[in-house]
């Protein structure tokens, strides 16, 4: 049934266990939570691999409340030889102030259970390392106003893990939104709405609420014109639409409907002898084109009702009366001043606009981009995918960019006879002991093999920029390997006899541990051979065949440090006076009638009114931020041993941990907060500056090592924002001419 | 819409004042046959034929009158086609309502 999958809530944000294994993976990784926790259970080993469950555990018993169990498996050794360790903790919804709901995994205050295999420590001891070592992970950031009652600002967030019982088994991890003006939804009605990676559900209640204010603004309507049942938002009175025709709106309705929106308008005018009302319906659905949601219409045949007395009939057959085009001209009005253009305008600005805002504050939220929230060790970035409604469900891919420090990557070409030392993006003679990799081999026997002490293991997957770092500590390496060319693809023939082929290249993805101890991946790209043609100099004949190899190698062991973040604007804007809005034209059409698009050559021979088009662009107001830039900085260290301690630098001054003040860099003020591998700078946001931020860290033993930044800011924080114009402005665009819209239209508005 | 019928015949000539007058007098009986099956499209089609089968008999001006306009009216209920900016056609069907 439409309009139930997000249990009443206003916005349900759903993924999937992968998704949470990705994150708590790269946090694990990235702060070498496991290397520590097998040498306090002083096992001795490094390969290990974790896999993430949302799937209640039944076998265990849980210590605690036990609720929203995330149960995490460690395997240590090859698959698992040597022992496991496995720790259930619990989601919790953190709310910090009142102005943010973080949800977070927090193993301090909800470690359900925690023990390993192998060892003999118990569960207890097991528990306090734990605690002791992980630091709880905020996973989403939602930024609230508790006093909300803006439908554009949440008020709440909740979450709810779903094991999902059925065949599918899509456990997901639900956050859940409530905005201004609305009320929790029923949370034990919510089920998993995701087919693959993750999903975003919109209740239309709130869609509704959101366009309603939107439309009674534009339309000159009185507030509260429009009901809003939970899945029609609808107006049924009577308002001037149109003042040059004299006609009215009598009706405006979005349903939500299986499948799609169905859009109801009725428009009217009267006069001598006559009264027309025109009715127009069309199907409102969404499509992602190029990771942005657009709305389009499907508009279905108006129909124009003409209500006419009997005497004046009578009386125009008799003088020619109503004829002589008055009423062609009426119903030209009706429908092509009116009835089409309000779909457009509708279509087009109001609904895809709020889209546009929609999708503009989930990517602000979820791919964490806020510059008032900490930011953590890895980024999300949302991709929409897919859409469809019973509520709106925008299907979503998360990508999850670890923070883990890459050390060399590339794509380069290996000659027959040639090795790469991995660990320094080096290509040279296989007479290189410090090679990684070899291509060696002649004729139909080539192979790549590992070089001295590097070890290689199959992935057995073909992504490589899918696969984490995390996810390398899990694999059997093995050393002194030889892997024929025919495991990296196949030969193409057009004929069994010929020598000439195209090598069809699989792509699948090693994984290699590197002799410098580092993990590195690698992918045969292309392959290229002599095809078997004999060549007198045997360089030539090598010079054929090569392979195109992709890798990436990740530090290791060997530390090091990188600082991650920038200067970026925040999110307040000015509350300006004048607005200088600009509208950039573009071709896109977002309307069609696909009913009559196969008799679109059976209607040609129709004399038809050619409607003047809708100008169709993208309305932009640019303001200007009035507030602060701000750099949430972050050092990312690997390789560093026990509880390092973190040394800032900014400009000449040393910050002292868990200060804040003020330093002048350039005759700028800049206000800094440090908190151990965190540091916050803010400058006026018309400041220009350039800052050479250096971070030292110093772990247990003494060891240190260090990275320098230069991070700048550029005095701007102009910020475009979609403007949604109103029905008067939409119309006047209208009405230029398509050269004073092709080469600028601009619209200057005083705020009331 | 309430259109009078002194508005319909203002500045009109002596004979047209006379059919429509006469028209009036018989609005019940006009509003009745057109609730019966077949009369409200013979009124559409032939308003002429209409009135002689409830015997009210118009000057020979307007049947003349009527005879040569009624096909501009018949068009008016036609479909109306309109064509859209990417080049698809919206059928705007027209009801005509006789009151």
């Amino acid at each position: 049934m439409a309009g139930t999958q997000t249990a009443g809530y206003d916005m349900v944000i759903q993924f999937s266990e992968d998704f949470y294994e990705n994150i708590i993976g790269s946090n694990f990784d990235i702060n070498n939570i496991v290397p520590q926790i097998l040498e306090r259970l002083h096992l001795d080993e490094s390969l290990f691999s974790i896999t993430v469950s949302l799937d209640r555990p039944t076998d265990i018993s849980l210590e605690g409340s036990g609720e929203n169990p995330i149960d995490i498996s460690v395997d240590i050794g090859n698959n698992g030889s040597i022992g496991n360790l496995r720790i259930v903790v619990g989601a919790v919804m953190i709310r910090l102030d009142s102005e943010k709901d973080v949800l977070t995994i927090d193993f301090e205050n909800s470690l359900y259970y925690a023990k390993a295999t192998a060892v003999l420590i118990g569960e207890q001891d097991i528990k306090s390392i734990v605690k002791s070592l992980i630091n709880p992970i905020p996973v989403m950031p939602i930024p609230v106003d508790r006093d909300s009652v803006d439908p554009k600002v949440a008020n709440r967030a909740d979450f709810k893990i779903i094991d999902d019982t059925s065949i599918e088994n899509k456990n997901v991890l639900s956050t859940m939104l409530t905005f201004g003006g609305g009320s929790q939804g029923n949370h034990t009605q919510l089920d998993s709405f995701v087919d693959d990676s993750g999903a975003i559900g919109l209740f239309f209640g709130w869609l509704c609420r959101l366009i309603i204010p939107k439309l009674e603004e534009s339309l000159d309507m009185p507030s509260n014109s429009f009901t809003n049942t939970g899945t029609e938002c609808k107006f049924s009175g009577s308002i001037v639409i149109d003042d040059d025709e004299d006609i009215y709106l009598k009706k405006l309705s979005l349903k939500l409907v299986d499948g799609y929106i169905q859009f109801d308008a009725r428009v009217s005018t009267d006069g001598f002898c006559y009264e027309a009302t025109g009715d127009v319906r069309a199907k409102i659905k969404f499509v992602i084109e190029d990771g942005r949601l657009k709305v389009i219409a499907e508009v279905g045949d108006p129909d124009v009702d003409l209500d006419i007395p009997w005497y004046c009939y009578i009386g125009a057959a008799v003088i020619g009366a109503l004829t002589g085009g008055a009423l062609l001209g009426i119903i030209g009005a009706v429908v092509g001043v009116v009835l089409i253009p309000l779909i457009t305008w509708i279509v087009a600005e109001i609904v895809e606009g709020t889209f546009d805002d929609i999708a503009d504050s989930i990517r602000d939220s979820v791919n964490n981009n806020l510059p008032e929230v900490d930011m953590q060790a890895y980024g999300i970035e949302i991709l929409f995918q897919d859409v469809f409604i019973d509520d709106v469900i925008m299907k979503t891919k998360a990508i999850i960019h670890e923070a883990f420090p890459i050390r060399a990557e590339g794509v380069l070409r290996l000659r027959l006879g040639q090795g790469i030392d991995l660990d320094r993006g080096i290509v040279s003679s296989v007479e290189n002991a410090l090679n990684d990799i070899n291509w060696m081999g002649h004729g139909a026997n080539k192979y790549l093999k590992t070089g001295c002490e590097a070890a290689i293991a199959d992935t057995n997957r073909k992504r490589m920029n899918k696969i984490m770092h995390f996810q390398l500590n899990g694999y059997d390496y093995k050393t002194k390997q030889k892997i024929s060319q025919s495991e990296f693809g196949r030969a193409d023939r057009e004929h069994w006899y010929s020598p000439f082929y195209n090598f069809i290249e699989n792509k699948k993805v090693l994984a290699v541990r590197t002799n410098g101890g580092r993990y590195s991946m690698i992918q045969i790209v292309e392959v290229e051979e002599n095809h078997g043609i004999p060549v007198e100099n045997e360089f030539l004949a090598k010079s054929g065949d090569w392979v195109m190899l992709r890798y990436k190698t990740f530090e290791g062991a060997i530390p090091s440090v990188r600082i991650f973040g920038n200067f970026s604007c925040t999110k307040v804007l000015k509350d300006l006076d004048e607005l200088s809005v600009e509208f950039i034209s573009k071709n896109d059409l977002s309307i069609r009638n696909p009913v009559l698009l196969t008799n679109t050559n059976a209607l040609s021979n129709v004399n038809a009114v050619k409607l003047k088009p809708s100008y169709r662009g993208d309305w932009l107001v640019k303001l200007e931020n009035n507030s602060t830039a701000k750099a949430n900085l972050r050092a990312v260290s690997s390789g560093i041993k026990g509880s390092p301690k973190y040394l800032w630098i900014v400009g000449n001054h040393a910050l002292q941990d868990n200060t804040n003040g003020i330093v002048n860099i350039d005759g700028e003020d800049i206000e800094y907060e440090v908190k151990f591998d965190k540091l916050i700078l803010s400058v006026k946001n018309r400041a220009k500056i350039e800052v050479l931020v250096n971070v030292n860290v110093i772990d247990d033993h003494g060891c240190s090592v260090s990275q320098a930044r230069c991070i700048t800011h550029d005095g701007k924080c102009i910020v475009a924002k979609r403007y949604i114009p109103n029905w008067k402005e939409y119309k006047l665009l209208n009405k230029q001419t398509a050269s004073t819209v092709r080469d600028r239209f601009i619209l200057r508005k005083t705020r009331t | 819409m309430g259109t009078p019928l002194s508005k319909l015949v203002e500045n009109k000539p002596l004979w047209f004042k006379t059919d429509i007058e006469k028209l009036a007098k018989n609005d019940a009986k006009v509003k009745e046959a057109l609730k019966k099956d077949g009369m409200r499209e013979l009124f559409l089609n032939d308003p002429s034929k209409f009135l002689k089968e409830l015997n009210i008999p118009l000057s020979v001006k307007s049947k003349s009158l009527m005879r040569k306009n009624i096909r501009a009216l018949q068009e008016l209920q036609k479909a109306h086609y309109f064509e859209l900016e990417d080049g698809q056609i919206v059928k705007a069907n027209i009801r005509v309502n006789i009151k």
